[in-house]
């Protein structure tokens, strides 16, 4: 402390310490004070299965599952929550297959949420990413659970995730459509 | 730092009395540990993360003021050299 740089060294040093410890005190708490969610509901429509091909180089004529849903359910509390600083949420439909017996788990859509974007989050969407089954058809597969999964991101902390909406119960997959 | 003129160069050593050198050492942990405490308690109670790093930031630039340059009531009781004394030829 004997000039001014050694002073401003020394202090600066302290203060970038407290900062870290401050940052990781901010993390903690916000972990274990994360509000509980409401879980909301899904609504599917215009399931349909059809053939088509994947939009990639050498993609074979398969059966593709194209959806249009809804969703509803009310993020607020999580969005305006301490340490949140955006929300990523994608729906995802998991189901078995029969012949095989494998459980699959696919991502249909997903959407990133701001904070600064606080409002009901009601969207009516078709799915990004097409359906389809590793073995090529989905003549084995009767039902499928569809659920909307969310993680939320804070802005110092850990990542946390959970359930934030589910259909009502197993969407049963429709026949294949001629043409 | 040699080419400037003394004064300027005095103002940028900044000396200060070794009773302020300790007394500023203690001062400024006990002001960090209870500005951290306070800012994260006020960041917590209004749900604002930016709250307590503004607030952080804010103490951190008083203490900054009022520790770095060297100011009068830190130079109380300078340090008393001997005079210079010649050393006895041989």
């Amino acid at each position: 402390m004997y000039s001014t740089l050694q002073r401003l060294n020394h202090i600066s040093s302290l203060a970038t310490t407290y900062v870290m410890i401050l940052l990781g005190l901010i993390s903690i708490a916000s972990f274990l004070s994360l509000p509980s969610v409401d879980v909301g509901k899904v609504e599917i429509k215009d399931l349909i299965v059809q053939k088509g091909r994947l939009r990639r180089w050498g993609a074979r004529q398969e059966e593709l599952a194209s959806l249009k849903f809804d969703i509803r359910t009310d993020l607020n509390p999580l969005l305006n929550s301490y340490n949140t600083k955006q929300l990523f949420i994608y729906l995802t439909a998991s189901y078995e297959e029969q012949s095989t017996g494998h459980t699959h788990d696919v991502v249909l859509w997903d959407r990133i949420i701001q904070r600064a974007e606080i409002r009901d989050i009601r969207a009516e969407a078709k799915n990004k990413y097409q359906w389809r089954n590793p073995s090529g058809t989905f003549k084995n597969v009767e039902y499928a659970n569809m659920t909307l999964h969310y993680s939320l991101m804070p802005y110092v902390g850990i990542l946390s995730s959970g359930v934030a909406a589910t259909a009502q119960g197993p969407v049963t997959i429709p026949e294949l459509i001629k043409r | 730092m040699i080419n400037l003129p003394p004064s300027v160069q005095k103002v940028l050593e900044g000396r200060i009395d070794p009773k302020s050198q300790h007394l500023l050492e203690q001062f400024s942990q006990t002001f960090l540990i209870i500005l951290t405490i306070i800012s994260f308690i006020s960041s917590y109670f209004s749900s604002s993360v930016i709250l307590g790093l503004e607030l952080f930031l804010g103490g951190l630039v008083i203490l900054l003021l009022a520790a770095v340059p060297p100011w009068p009531y830190l130079n109380r009781y300078p340090r008393k050299f001997l005079p210079v004394r010649k050393l006895h030829q041989t």
